[in-house]
């Protein structure tokens, strides 16, 4: 069981909110904590769990009044929000470049010192009316909204995350994988597992088709739940093709049962999903041991070639050409990537080139960046400029100038492991600060303290380019 | 405090999933697309997974326009908009970018191995210089791409690996095969020679004899509707069928599904009824056909004397129904039907229908007319008049239960009217 601290229990005062500079702050509602100390006074601190607390607030609650009960439910409520929110930015937000703090305006909406009554509904007020603690815990109450909250989903996908549907999943799944998931994984009775296909069979049947009709018709929904008309169809299908009347009998096929059932499969494979994520994208499915040692001989195969690259060397030997063809791939990658730009809208080429300028030659991080190019958020600033795709575009584009120049290079290009190791040899170049090998007279250039000019060559002949153009 | 450390019961973080940068948006254009070729699909399993193929190629299309405009794409050419492989092969073979053929394949979402048609790797017409993993989310509308191997490198892993070609035509491959970078793939396709990956040669495949296949699909014939085709054949059957186009095209003409048509049932006639379908069709049923009812009838009269001419007799047990066609501005026609029982007593009773075309109250026929009347198989009855005021044209046949006939009416040489087909049920 949870306990609660007292200063965990801090929770049922504290209310959570975002300041106007954006951040999230913790603000003590003192009407809600001398009245939680009141009421739960006779309790030992560490003795009584959420579920009772709240159990015992929610029945006190009358939502016409703004009264104490309710304000504790509702710091509470903030709280669980913004855990949610810290949450999902924690284990997504550094890899997809977006923080808690991006979240939270969606649906920590809620206003306690609001005298006068609107008629706007926040989260909060919507979650409380409709909570009731038979059904579940406020906590999952809380994360189903959340979840939920259609402008957290499309933030979340505009990032590349996103839930799926029951419905969805079973579209996924073809009757083969989902023999070889409850086979393996749950380890199913024949009979189940036999059941379960035939009934896929007949979802497939009906609902994908009509799937691919809404389509047809420029619809674009998400999958919701199979119709009542749409179950009947998928019995009649199941039916007809699983023409035992004996089983017929014993099965009593109605649209509920046949629900819950297609439910039930769907949360196995949901699990199933869960569980092959759990690993990382390179670990071999167990079933097949014998392609392990196979990507194994050939990662190290790779690695070994890495740690014979010869970077020196190689620049030392093409340190003409190296030089001028670098500078050819920027200039020609730049103004090709600002040219197919323009044509949207949204592009800004004024801020592209400020932003690229900031990075490279005054070493600004991209949270530095943005509110000097006029965004908001440092995700933002990584989507305009999406510097890896630029640095990948500008050494393809350097190869293939030095290919025409020097027959030694162009030999690489036959060959896909060559080309790899190649392409990794320059960006090893390109990353590292190497200023002693290629001497220029613009690394004098005094800069402040503080802000230095990236050293590494890519960096400095972007820079210097930048420099170049702006006269 | 106010950090909290870990809320993972709460979120069900587990739930989210997440896509790669490439990660590109599909319009309802793009699911248009993929949703017509989906209907030209036959067999059925199959139309989700060629659906999904499409969305998948054209997502990757939009990603490479977006992210590399200086590659050259032609998807046109590809075997998934030709719905006689595609129904066989939900895959995108020779897809070109540049020098370079590409396959773009569609993985599974459910696990980390993913199931590939073996054709793509095993059949040189099939194969390609690069297979191009690519991740569908139907739902949320977005594609992206998962990772890429060549066919070289496929061919490298197989060795050791050996994976078996499974049950449905497939070999199950570890995600771990393919390489995630999208910029490693870029790098192969500009930089890379063409000549760097060596894909077998496409053999002339016509000299090869294939009538012991030919046999075995006849005989197989009515299976092939319902089941699925590696469940028939063995893999080299496969292969042999896959490379000869003739029969690639004879398996997509059999399961073509005979269009659902609604049936014109003589049989109710007979109990004074019509069905629902039958009236919607603007069938009228017609009074009893004794000689004495008829004068209720007009114009009938004079169709009745033109049969007796011809040496047909309606019976009085007979029933009738007509229905009015409009040819063309000026001319319009009445086309009767008209069934009786045969041998009703006997163990296989028959019936006759009678198909008579006459003219509407006042109105002007047609010039010249042709009848035809069909079963399944073959054409039945061919009749044609140049000159409908000085004859009348009519087909008799005769059927057994669940016997169907199609009846087609030709106008003045050029206008077809197809009439839904009579049984008796």
């Amino acid at each position: 069981m949870i306990k609660n601290t007292v200063e965990e229990q801090s929770k049922y005062w504290k209310f959570v909110k975002i300041n106007s500079a954006g951040e999230v702050q913790f603000q003590t509602m003192v009407a809600a904590q001398s009245y939680f100390k009141q009421q739960f006074a006779n309790v030992d601190d560490n003795s009584i769990a959420d579920a009772a607390i709240v159990r015992q607030l929610w029945q006190q609650v009358d939502l016409k009044k703004l009264e104490p009960a309710l304000l504790c439910l509702r710091c509470y409520i903030s709280r669980l929000i913004y855990w949610v929110c810290f949450d999902l930015a924690k284990n997504f937000g550094s890899d997809k470049g977006f923080t808690c703090e991006d979240l939270l305006p969606f649906v920590l909406d809620d206003e306690v010192l609001l005298k006068s009554r609107n008629s706007y509904q926040s989260l909060a007020t919507r979650i409380i009316k409709t909570f009731d603690p038979e059904k579940g815990s406020l906590k999952t109450w809380v994360n189903r909204y959340v979840k939920q909250h259609p402008e957290i989903h499309r933030f979340l996908l505009e990032h590349g995350i996103f839930l799926i549907s029951d419905w969805a999943i079973l579209n996924d799944t073809n009757p083969q994988e989902l023999q070889r998931v409850f086979t393996k994984m749950y380890q199913s009775a024949a009979v189940e597992i036999q059941q379960s296909i035939e009934l896929l069979i007949s979802y497939h049947a009906v609902y994908r088709e009509d799937r691919i009709q809404q389509r047809l018709k420029g619809k674009t929904l998400p999958c919701k739940q199979p119709t009542p008309e749409q179950l009947k169809q998928i019995i009649d299908d199941f039916q007809n093709r699983n023409s035992n009347p004996l089983e017929r009998k014993q099965l009593q096929l109605t649209n509920e049962v046949v629900l819950n059932k297609l439910q039930s499969i769907a949360a196995k494979l949901r699990k199933y999903r869960i569980a092959v994520r759990g690993g990382s994208i390179s670990t071999v499915s167990i079933h097949q041991p014998e392609i392990q040692p196979v990507v194994e001989k050939e990662l190290r195969l790779q690695i070994d070639t890495d740690t014979n690259t010869e970077q020196i060397e190689f620049i030392k030997q093409y340190q003409n050409q190296f030089i001028t063809s670098l500078d050819l791939a920027i200039s020609q990658v730049i103004e090709e990537l600002i040219n197919r730009s323009q044509r949207k809208k949204s592009f800004n080429q004024q801020a592209f080139t400020q932003g690229l300028e900031l990075f490279h030659c005054q070493g600004k991080s991209m949270s530095q960046i943005a509110p000097e190019i006029g965004l908001k958020k440092q995700y933002e600033v990584t989507r305009l400029l999406k510097l890896s795709d630029l640095r990948a575009d500008i050494r393809q584009k350097l190869l293939i100038i030095l290919s025409k120049k020097v027959i030694d290079i162009a030999k690489n290009f036959s060959n896909t492991q060559k080309l790899q190791n190649l392409d990794k040899q320059i960006q090893t170049i390109l990353d590292e600060q190497i200023s002693t090998i290629i001497q220029e007279a613009e690394s004098e250039v005094k800069n402040p303290v503080r802000n230095q000019p990236l050293k590494n060559l890519i960096a400095r002949r972007i820079c210097n380019y930048l420099d170049k153009v702006k006269d | 405090m106010n950090q909290p450390t870990s809320n993972s019961e709460l979120t069900d973080l587990l739930d989210w999933e997440c896509l790669n940068e490439t990660q590109t948006e599909l319009s309802p254009e793009h699911f248009q697309q993929a949703a017509r070729l989906s209907q030209s699909i036959h067999f059925s399993q199959q139309r989700w997974e060629v659906y999904i193929n499409a969305l998948a190629v054209l997502g990757f299309q939009e990603w490479l326009k977006e992210r590399a405009p200086d590659l050259q794409l032609q998807i046109q050419q590809s075997s998934i908009w030709q719905p006689e492989y595609a129904n066989l092969l939900p895959a995108a073979c020779n897809i070109l970018v540049g020098n370079f053929k590409i396959c773009i394949i569609t993985g599974s979402n459910l696990s980390n191995e993913h199931k590939i048609p073996f054709a793509v790797f095993d059949i040189p017409r099939f194969t390609a210089h690069f297979y191009i993993l690519m991740q569908v989310i139907e739902e949320k509308e977005q594609v992206a791409m998962s990772g890429f191997i060549s066919y070289e490198k496929f061919c490298n892993y197989q060795q050791t690996a050996q994976l078996p070609i499974e049950s449905d035509w497939t070999y199950s491959i570890p995600q771990s095969w393919f390489n995630p970078e999208s910029n490693a793939l870029l790098l192969n396709l500009r930089c890379l020679s063409a000549d760097a990956i060596q894909l077998p040669v496409i053999k002339d495949n016509s000299e090869i004899n294939n009538k012991a296949l030919q046999q075995k699909l006849l005989t197989l014939e009515s299976q092939i509707q319902n089941q699925n085709i590696s469940q028939l054949l063995t893999v080299q059957e496969g292969i042999d069928l896959l490379n000869n186009s003739e029969l690639v095209n004879w398996i997509y003409q059999t399961i073509q599904p005979s269009p659902i048509q609604p049936l014109i049932n003589v049989g109710n006639w007979l109990n004074n009824k019509i069905d629902e379908i039958t009236s919607e069709l603007g069938w009228v049923l017609m009074p009893s056909l004794r000689l004495s009812e008829l004068r209720s009838l007009e114009n009938f009269e004079q169709v009745r004397t033109g049969l007796e001419q011809k040496g047909v007799h309606i019976p009085a047990n007979g029933k009738g129904a007509y229905r009015d066609l409009e040819c063309n501005e000026n001319t319009s026609l009445r086309l009767y039907a008209i069934t009786w029982l045969l041998n009703e007593n006997s163990e296989n009773p028959e019936w006759v229908l009678l198909i008579v075309l006459g003219s509407q109250p006042q109105k002007t026929m047609p010039e010249t007319l042709k009848l035809e009347v069909r079963d399944e198989t073959d054409l039945l009855v061919e009749q044609e008049v140049k000159d409908t005021t000085k004859g009348i044209l009519y087909a008799q046949v005769v059927g057994n239960w669940g016997e169907l006939f199609w009846v087609n009416i030709t106008v003045d040489e050029d206008t077809l009217i197809e009439i839904p087909p009579f049984g008796f049920e």
